[in-house]
């Protein structure tokens, strides 16, 4: 019987297994950032301690025994690492995080405090010469303020070399892995090409695509002869490179394409966006770029007079590797073998989100790729498209103080707001003063080759204004979100920039600038933002990282089978964010039947929690991180009832109730045989039963 | 008040304000210049959503041209579902016409777009 008895435990303990891990897994369980490198945590004695009294013939073997003593009590193996002074020291261990390590050690007495021991890095402003400020004149280019809006934001002013609009890039590299963005990380530029000879901008390009098709077709789908737009002699292929977008009197005159163009030099405008997201940062030679390592995939839609939707369509879903292996091979392109999680696009044109870009955008959406857009250009008048189609972040133009610049469109449908480069000029000749500096090409028509082409945009001739280098701040600035949180959906990197938008000022603009409004088909100057007509904010990409990093509460249940009457061991694997350290707060939410406890300390990355009965639990987890971003989880877990302990009879360890049942029925027969009423019989149970409780409860 | 201007050599090349109507007639692709309108054939691209995925491309172009009553060039494969063709006719408001045309056919085409130039955001 008690061999049987072992067999139901086990068998019930089986059964009751899954349930309990049921529970804890429902949530998204994640382990803990555990490195390869050792957990290293500062620890400090009490000077009450008894671990103090320890004795040695030196330091060194001093702090061996006192860690000794303290890996007993919380069950890790311990070494002791430098002093830090003479109650303190550095304690490595493997197998769990340094958060985690100090957690633990914090709980125990003896000790004072324990903090991780972590790894700072130099912060310090990139070393590319057109980052900082500098003297400028008409032929060393410019600007002064150098990369004004890559900096922590600031008074307005040359002294302080920054500005209320800055983006505060720069300090948000301090937060990422190395230093940098991810180099898994794919921003894809859907433009004008890019000139792959500009020395700023090899380390971090991944091969890109040319989508343009011919003007004209030949009836099948399978090309034309006319390549006016494409200005390459052919049509889609796999070199992006920009050949050049200029147009002459004579083509505008003659070239029915460019009819609705202006006459103009080439403009280089995917080298200027993509640099921005791109160019190699921290290599002493010219610019900085928001993405400071991400790659960037060049796809170029546009041409000589723009380019067509369609062709931005197919660059935008081949971008994202979207395209299924039929519409690939219908289509005659490979595969990307670089999908992006951003597309920047500083292109639109005026009216309605068409149809073609709303299925787009599902598809994109679906796929977990952030889309951006600029507003466009058109001072004042209504969101461009395809900025203003659902799902894509729509992006502003701002002033380096902050207001709307002159140039950028407005509405609703902008997501954020972003510099987008002013000249604050008054005479010809003088420099502009807060321009977007970013990677360019000398070529007035054709490209300039080598080094004597690859210029950077100035003060001067060459100065990059307009909504177009918006976009590419805050598709740099998403691209930073996916390298410390890549889970991130593309609602949410939104939400991300939104909620740490810094807020529109209010004065500092130009004097008797009025407040903007919505467009009302007039031109709309320099104006003082809303949130209903620019956005959530400025866009602050140190504060927007440091939100996506933030803590992350999660609880794993370490106990396999927790059973009423045995401890119940349960963790934390909380996310905790880039160069964060955390605190822990456990709490039961509710114990049921179980009667839970928690016992012992309920501020260390695990707890212990007693239940003295069988049923569920919930357990709470607060984690706070140095930030104080706070993040709680919550579990159920259930317990089952305690194996039944075998009886010393050798019969009927199943227990009272079993044994009333029996009781009462073998009552009930003898009472039928003797011809006892059913009621009798119901009043005789009765007694019998009371008479088994009353026993049971003694 | 600061100037904001473009700078330089280059002239601006902010976002034409162009209405869709209008677009529709005066199409970049349109062989007329758009001072001066003449009568003769003119070029429009648009985009169509297949009510049914196909990729039979000559399929296509003939159930276009069969709506839409002009003739017809398949360009491109957008995605399964959408398709970039060319109309061909006499004149703008021909090729007006032949897009309503298109746009009431729901039972074979779920949408029908202008295939328009989009441009960099640059002053």
């Amino acid at each position: 019987m008690r061999r049987m008895n072992q067999r139901v435990a086990a068998l019930a303990a089986a059964m009751l297994l899954p349930l309990a891990a049921q529970a804890p897994m429902a949530q998204s369980v994640r382990p803990a950032a555990v490195d390869a490198a050792p957990a290293r945590v500062i620890v400090k004695y009490r000077a009450d301690s008894d671990l103090m009294k320890k004795q040695a013939m030196t330091a060194t073997g001093r702090r061996t025994l006192q860690v000794q003593a303290l890996g007993e009590r919380i069950g890790v193996a311990l070494a002791a690492g430098a002093g830090v002074s003479d109650r303190s020291h550095v304690v490595t261990a493997r197998g769990l995080s340094s958060a985690s390590l100090a957690a633990r050690l914090s709980a125990l007495a003896d000790v004072e405090y324990a903090v991780a021991d972590e790894r700072k890095h130099i912060v310090a402003a990139p070393n590319d010469p057109f980052y900082a400020s500098r003297q400028v004149d008409a032929t060393s280019g410019g600007p002064a303020v150098g990369q004004w809006y890559l900096k922590p934001p600031g008074p307005d002013g040359l002294a302080t070399n920054t500005a209320p609009a800055a983006i505060n890039a720069e300090q948000a590299w301090d937060l990422l892995s190395g230093g940098v963005g991810s180099p898994s990380l794919v921003v894809a530029v859907l433009d004008s090409g890019l000139r792959f000879d500009h020395p700023d901008l090899l380390a971090n390009v991944v091969p890109g695509y040319d989508m343009i098709a011919a003007d004209d077709s030949n009836g099948n789908g399978a090309g034309g002869s006319d390549f006016s737009t494409a200005n390459d002699g052919n049509g889609r292929d796999a070199d992006p490179s920009d050949p050049g977008d200029f147009i002459t009197a004579a083509e505008k005159a003659n070239n029915p394409n460019f009819t609705s163009c202006d006459v103009s030099s080439s403009s280089w405008h995917g080298t200027q966006t993509l640099g921005l997201i791109g160019a190699t940062t921290n290599n002493a030679v010219g610019i900085a770029s928001v993405g400071n390592g991400v790659k960037v995939m060049p796809v170029r839609v546009l041409g000589k007079c723009g380019g067509y939707d369609s062709d931005i369509l197919v660059g935008m879903l081949w971008a994202a590797g979207v395209y299924s292996a039929s519409e690939l091979a219908t289509l005659g392109l490979p595969a990307n073998p670089h999908p992006a999680r951003v597309l920047s696009m500083s292109l639109g044109s005026t009216g309605s989100c068409s149809q073609p870009y709303r299925d787009a955008m599902t598809r994109l959406t679906a796929a977990n790729v952030v889309v951006v857009a600029s507003a466009g250009n058109t001072a004042g008048h209504a969101v461009g498209t395809p900025a203003n189609c659902p799902g894509i972040i729509a992006v502003a133009g701002l002033r380096h103080v902050g207001d709307k610049v002159g140039f950028s469109d407005l509405g609703p449908e902008i997501a954020i707001s972003a510099p987008g480069g002013n000249c604050v000029l008054i005479n010809d000749g003088e420099p502009c003063l807060y321009p977007i500096m970013t990677t360019s090409n000398s070529g007035a028509q054709t490209p300039v080759l080598g080094a004597a082409g690859a210029i950077y945009t100035d003060s001067f001739d060459t100065a990059s204004l307009g909504t177009s280098f918006s976009a590419p701040l805050v598709a740099g600035a998403a691209s930073l979100i996916l390298s410390v949180k890549p889970s991130m959906t593309p609602a949410q990197v939104r939400s991300a920039l939104q909620a740490t938008a810094r807020p529109f000022p209010t004065t500092g603009g130009s004097a008797g600038i009025p407040q903007c409004v919505a467009p009302t088909g007039v031109d709309q100057g320099e104006c003082y933002c809303s949130t209903s007509l620019c956005g959530a904010g400025m866009l602050d990409v140190r504060a927007a990282v440091v939100l996506a990093s933030g803590v992350q509460a999660q609880i794993s249940v370490a106990t396999a089978s927790p059973t009423a009457g045995q401890p119940v061991t349960i963790n934390s694997s909380s996310v905790i964010g880039a160069g964060q350290s955390a605190t822990y707060l456990w709490a039961i939410v509710s114990a049921g039947t179980t009667g839970a406890t928690i016992s012992g300390a309920n501020n260390a990355d695990t707890v212990t929690v007693m239940p003295t009965a069988a049923g569920t639990f919930t357990v709470s987890l607060t984690t706070t991180d140095n930030n104080n971003y706070v993040s709680t989880a919550i579990t159920a877990v259930t317990v089952a009832a305690a194996p039944v302990p075998p009886s010393s009879s050798g019969g009927g360890g199943g227990g009272g109730a079993l044994g009333v049942g029996w009781l009462m029925l073998l009552l009930s027969a003898v009472l039928a045989l003797a011809g006892v009423s059913h009621l009798e019989r119901r009043r005789a149970a009765r007694a019998v039963s009371g008479s088994a409780r009353a026993v049971r409860k003694r | 008040m600061p100037l904001l201007v473009s700078r330089g050599a280059r002239p601006a090349r902010a976002w034409l304000a162009l209405p869709l109507a209008a677009a529709v007639g005066a199409l970049s692709a349109c062989a007329a210049p758009a001072a001066e309108p003449t009568p003769g054939p003119v070029e429009v691209r648009l985009m169509v959503k297949l009510t049914r995925p196909s990729d039979d491309r000559a399929g296509i172009a003939a159930e276009v041209s069969r709506v839409a009553g002009v003739p017809a060039s398949y360009r491109s494969l957008v995605s399964a579902n959408w398709h970039a063709l060319s109309l061909r006719c006499a004149d703008p408001s021909a090729c007006d016409a032949a897009i309503d045309r298109l746009r009431q056919a729901r039972a074979s085409f779920e949408a029908v777009e202008l295939d328009g130039r989009k441009r960099g955001a640059v002053m």
